[in-house]
């Protein structure tokens, strides 16, 4: 149901327009002055408002303008109601931002149908909302995990890395490859595959913290992104991850399948002079330790370390835990 | 009674047009006029102090309204005097306020004779 807005200190006025907007099924709100129209406007999602221009308090041309000037809101269709019949007053009305200019006395059927118009534009409106969200939900989501994908993932990991510099705090990292996927493929076919995909990425999803992201970074890979993280936290995380994909069978359109992950774990702490991508090629290689200690397990580059990564340390990796069905 | 009125358009009243702006709905436009009547006395003492004490950005803001309800409801001379008013205030003009003042009382206890005389609005 559409919110409808009426600013109207006359009470004879605002019982017409009222009546006949309950008629056309508007959700109707009411106001008699200005300030009390702004609070109206400020905490309810007002689709359409219709304003007396002389109003106590804030005037209705003035809370055209405050309307216009919030462009975080969704789009409000304005009607100016007015007395004023001259021409530069209409010009005024228009310049302000109102859609529409209703002088008085008005016919009942005129205010209806200008209204209809009004709802027109708000419905378009808000296919227009819907369909920017869905290219952007495109844009920015892996279709099939739903998770961020990669140019995403690797834009929120810009982003808290500066964070991170800015407040001189940690910043943690996961890399994570599921195991022998290829096999699970070859073995039980695509589609089962991206069974598995699909859940170990709400898997993943439902393991991390609430303010941490997670990526698919490439075909069977995850990055996740864990702002202001310790050491200690982020070897929790891992273990938790790696046990809620481990510990329960897979149910696929084929059959129950074992599943696991391979981690490589990093927490860059202050200050770290090293650019975004020497961390992500050193994690890149933490992961590959992991592989290359069994899988199931998780691998991270210890602090002592981040200074040094893509140096002669890059290779000196910790094994922090390995555990193998 | 509201189709013997309904023919009846005078100084005071389009009841036809009103009613036309309405969409027909009688008993709704019986309404409003008896808001407008209890509303009046309000608007009057307001704008009666304004008057009394010079207040020309009041006389105009009250006059504008009281045009607005007026014209909605079809009270042909009181939204001309309203109007009226409404000038008097932005030019500052107090003798034609005050002239206007009296010219309102009046025009409305017409239109209350004229109301009770069709019984569109109850005697007290």
């Amino acid at each position: 149901m559409i919110n409808l807005l009426i600013a109207e200190d006359d009470r004879v006025t605002k019982k017409i327009i009222e009546k006949t907007m309950k008629e056309c099924g508007y959700n109707v709100f009411c106001a008699a002055d200005g300030e009390e129209a702004y609070r109206i406007l400020e905490n309810n999602n007002i689709q359409i408002a219709i304003l007396d221009w002389m109003l106590p308090g804030i005037e209705g041309i003035e809370l055209s303008r405050r309307i216009r000037s919030d462009k975080e809101k969704n789009y409000t269709y304005i009607i100016l109601l007015t007395a004023k019949k001259n021409q530069a007053d209409m010009i005024d009305g228009f310049s302000a931002g109102v859609d529409d200019y209703i002088t008085k006395p008005f016919n009942t059927h005129d205010l209806k149908a200008r209204i209809k118009t009004g709802e027109r534009i708000i419905e378009l409106q808000s296919q227009l909302i819907e369909s920017q969200n869905r290219l952007r939900e495109q844009a920015t989501h892996d279709g099939l995990t739903k998770l961020l994908n990669r140019n995403a993932i690797l834009e929120i990991i810009e982003v808290e890395y500066a964070r991170a510099l800015r407040n001189e705090i940690p910043m943690g990292m996961i890399m994570i490859d599921i195991d022998h996927f290829k096999r699970i493929n070859d073995t039980y076919g695509h589609q089962t595959g991206d069974d598995i995909l699909q859940e170990v990425a709400l898997r993943l999803k439902n393991g991390i913290r609430p303010y941490d992201s997670i990526g698919r970074y490439g075909g069977e890979e995850f990055l996740i992104v864990l702002p202001n993280c310790s050491m200690n936290e982020i070897y929790k995380v891992a273990e938790r991850l790696r046990l809620q994909i481990s510990g329960e069978k897979f149910r696929t359109r084929t059959k129950l399948i074992n599943a696991s992950i391979s981690m490589g774990v990093l927490v860059a702490q202050y200050p770290f002079d090293k650019p975004l991508d020497s961390l992500i090629n050193v994690i890149d290689k933490a992961l590959y330790e992991a592989k290359g200690n069994g899988r199931n397990c998780w691998v991270s580059v210890m602090p002592s370390d981040n200074n040094n990564i893509g140096g002669e340390n890059a290779g000196k990796f910790s094994f922090a835990n390995k555990q193998v069905n | 009674m509201q189709e013997n009125l309904a023919l009846q358009t005078n100084r005071l009243i389009n009841y036809n047009e009103a009613l036309k702006r309405m969409g027909g709905d009688a008993l709704f436009l019986s309404e409003l006029i008896n808001d407008y009547i209890t509303d009046f006395d309000h608007y009057y003492s307001n704008i009666k102090v304004a008057v009394e004490e010079n207040d020309f950005p009041e006389i105009s803001v009250i006059g504008h309204t009281l045009k607005g309800s007026s014209e909605m409801l079809s009270l042909i001379s009181l939204s001309l005097i309203s109007a009226q008013m409404e000038i008097a205030g932005i030019d500052k003009n107090i003798s034609s306020a005050e002239k206007l003042l009296s010219e309102l009382k009046n025009e409305f206890k017409n239109l209350m004779y004229f109301l009770q005389k069709v019984k569109l609005v109850q005697l007290n």
